[in-house]
């Protein structure tokens, strides 16, 4: 993010301030009546007004991160094109300060027939940065859209994940006074939401602020301090995002929906249950390590360490036995870890890691945090490490790591370490009862009397 | 309107970049997925020429008349159909040109005028190609250097304001209604007509020049073939026409651009 030019706005000044803003669409029953329309000079009306957005008013102030909610069809995307300044508004008031960047739907503010790197020349043109400007910014949107050569190939190629990862790389280096993000994010692996996430949070951290429209709620909430919603083009409700959230999600499930309350089962926590002697042969034509994650141009990997023990294998199970990283909420994945030593390794870990999608850090725990000692190692010993997790985690995408390390005099020396592997999905049944909300399952017990 | 000229030269200093890409791309992508590529560019023009030159030349003998400049029919016919084809071209792609490009207009602040300045740069420099070609066929078959040929910027210059100023009209016009399309296609063949691109002006009745020389059509092809031809001084009217014409060309210019600036407003809910 080097070489940015300083944002240009003033501190403590509101950044969008919109008031009393309404949009009307013409609706006409078909394309001839527009016509006639124009040719009876407005005597006659052909069509019938559609009001898209009634008087909307709200501010949002520099470096804030607003969030905007509301059904399909409530407006989010006119307001979204009108303060972009691409919709014409019907009446009220629109003002902007700084530069203004937009990612709607996709990017698609990409040419298709351009290649990549003039894409990116063009699209900061449009935002006002001179050619020289671009230039010192280019390695860094390079680099952030991590799409490999085909930055110098016609966008017309591209995979859609390749088109957003570029539009992103350029809004969020380019670092805009606004950035306005309509469901941009839904696209793109885990890893890569992972990292626009952090960057997301980074710029606005640093003064951008942030219009983002999303159907996610936990986005919302990780990225926003407030909220809009908006219900049939009007503000329904603007707070903070938890306090938005809440109300949003309340009002859009007003059907009770007949669940089969059947609870799920139980976390297993068999431990002493060995299962199967896993050699090293096995994990080793088994092995995942050189093959998740390499799915989006293979650069997601990150692996660092000293090299005293190294990570050979790494080879994971679910509890029927089957190759997998697909798991149901509250059954458990075996990970089953190959760990060579290069040199004499006094008392071992090897542990792993767990981040969700937004980058949260879930879950870190190995050998040492559950008080299994690993035996001490010389070097050219070889050692499989078995850790048994249990997802009591919300459904959805999580990335992990897996590393060895030795005790340190803070914290622990790193040998070798994978970090950024999966996804892992946890898979959950519709039709039963989630057994927690929230991000995770804290032990809970519940009484009553009477 | 000097302060809108002037925005408009700053938006085009910004965004030079941005409009040499779109002009490449113009240039290279019109034939990119074809076989031949950019040879059509030049296939179709010969064919038409060859066609009139059978028409007019072989087969109703007629000859370009005494002050033309040139004994030889066929330079007499490629100096007059050298404009239209850049005009003719012009127009007929600048309809397409904003809906092509729909995405960038509905998801982007994107200057749309621009679109259609890059499709003009790019048939500009397509023009210059078959000009070369023409003006070496006409100096090796004459062996004669055109005398006048300082007067053909003034209508290369004339003749691009002219047909941007109607091209922005166009195609804001057609964003709205699909049957300018239609029109336009009946239009420019009998414009075509209208123009003395294959018949001397001479040879129609005095009573209907009038109506023939309010056409600017009529004035550019003139002026391309005194530029070009070996005239010896220029025709009875020329300079009236040559007013009219620049007047006419900056008067097209100016109100395309207002219409275009007007309408645009709307291209997004349009498009």
């Amino acid at each position: 993010m080097s070489g940015a030019p300083e944002t240009n706005v003033a501190a403590n000044q509101k950044a969008i301030s919109v008031a009393g803003l309404s949009k009307k669409y013409r609706i006409y029953a078909n394309a001839s009546d527009r016509i006639k329309e124009l040719l009876s000079l407005n005597r006659r009306r052909y069509h019938r007004d559609f009001w898209a957005l009634k008087d909307v008013t709200f501010d949002v102030n520099r470096a804030e991160a607003v969030g905007v909610l509301g059904s399909n069809g409530s407006g989010k995307s006119t307001l979204l094109q009108i303060i972009c300044g691409i919709l014409r508004l019907t009446s009220g008031v629109v003002i902007k300060h700084g530069r203004v960047s937009a990612l709607l739907e996709l990017g698609a503010a990409f040419n298709p027939e351009f290649t990549g790197r003039s894409n990116v020349y063009v699209n900061g043109a449009l935002m006002g940065y001179s050619r020289d400007e671009m230039h010192t910014l280019m390695p860094a949107i390079v680099e952030f859209a991590d799409i490999g050569a085909f930055i110098d190939q016609p966008m017309k190629i591209y995979s859609t994940g390749m088109y957003v990862r570029l539009a992103f790389a350029c809004a969020v280096v380019t670092r805009p006074d606004i950035l306005i993000v309509d469901e941009a994010l839904s696209v793109g692996d885990i890893f890569f939401q992972q990292k626009c996430f952090k960057a997301l949070r980074k710029i606005i951290d640093n003064g951008t602020t942030c219009l983002f429209v999303s159907h996610d709620m936990e986005a919302v909430r990780f990225l926003c301090d407030r909220a809009i919603i908006l219900r049939n083009g009007e503000v329904d409700f603007i707070g903070p995002s938890v306090e938005s959230i809440n109300k949003y999600a309340g009002s859009v499930n007003t059907r009770k929906k007949y669940i089969g309350v059947a609870p799920a089962p139980p976390p297993r926590l068999d431990a002493s249950n060995l299962g199967p002697l896993m050699t090293p042969q096995d994990i080793l034509t088994n092995n995942v390590l050189d093959s998740i994650s390499i799915m989006d141009n293979g650069c997601n990997v990150v692996r660092h360490g000293t090299g005293g023990m190294v990570l050979l294998g790494l080879r994971v199970i679910n509890d029927s036995g089957v190759d997998t990283l697909a798991v149901e909420l509250m059954h458990s994945l075996d990970f089953y870890v190959l760990v060579k030593a290069n040199e004499e390794v006094i008392d071992p870990n090897v542990a792993i890691t767990l981040f969700d999608r937004l980058g949260n850090f879930v879950f870190a725990g190995g050998a040492r945090q559950v008080g299994h000692r690993l035996p001490d190692m010389s070097a050219g010993d070889c050692i499989v490490v078995r850790l048994r997790l249990t997802f009591t985690v919300k459904p959805g995408y999580y990335t992990f790591g897996i590393g060895a390390s030795e005790p340190a005099d803070t914290g622990a020396y790193n040998h070798d370490r994978f970090d950024g592997l999966g996804p892992i999905v946890v898979t959950f049944d519709e039709t039963m009862e989630l057994p927690f909300h929230g991000m995770t399952m804290l032990p809970l017990q519940v009484s009553n009397w009477i | 309107m000097i302060d809108w000229a002037r925005r408009f030269a700053d938006k085009l200093v910004t965004n030079r970049h941005m409009l040499k890409c779109l002009v490449i791309r113009e240039l290279k992508g019109r034939y990119a997925d074809s076989l031949i590529g950019s040879f059509w560019a030049l296939i179709h023009p010969v064919a038409t020429v060859a066609t009139y030159t059978f028409v007019f030349s072989y087969v109703l003998k007629s000859r370009p008349g005494q002050g033309a400049g040139t004994g030889s029919f066929l330079l007499w016919l490629l100096s007059g159909i050298l404009p239209w084809f850049f005009f003719s071209e012009t127009i007929q792609r600048s309809l397409h040109i904003l809906i092509e490009n729909k995405t960038l207009i509905t998801k982007s602040v994107f200057p749309s005028e621009f679109l259609l300045l890059a499709n003009l740069l790019a048939n500009l420099a397509r023009h210059a190609i078959m000009f070369i070609i023409v003006m070496s066929l006409i100096v090796v078959i004459d062996k004669r250097p055109p005398r006048m040929l300082l007067y053909l910027p003034v209508y290369v210059v004339l003749l691009s304001l002219f047909t941007i100023g109607l091209g922005w009209c166009l195609s804001a016009a057609y964003v709205y209604v699909r049957d300018v399309g239609q029109v336009l296609n009946v239009v420019i063949g009998l414009w075509f007509f209208y123009t003395p691109i294959v018949y001397e002006p001479s040879s129609i009745p005095v009573g209907l020049l009038p109506i023939l020389r309010i056409n600017p059509m009529y004035h550019v092809v003139e002026g391309y073939r005194v530029a070009m031809l070996g005239v010896q001084g220029p025709p009875e009217g020329f300079y009236n026409g040559l007013l009219y014409l620049g007047t006419l060309s900056v008067v097209f210019c100016l109100v395309g651009g207002i219409v275009f600036k007007y309408l645009k407003q709307d291209f997004a809910e349009m498009l």
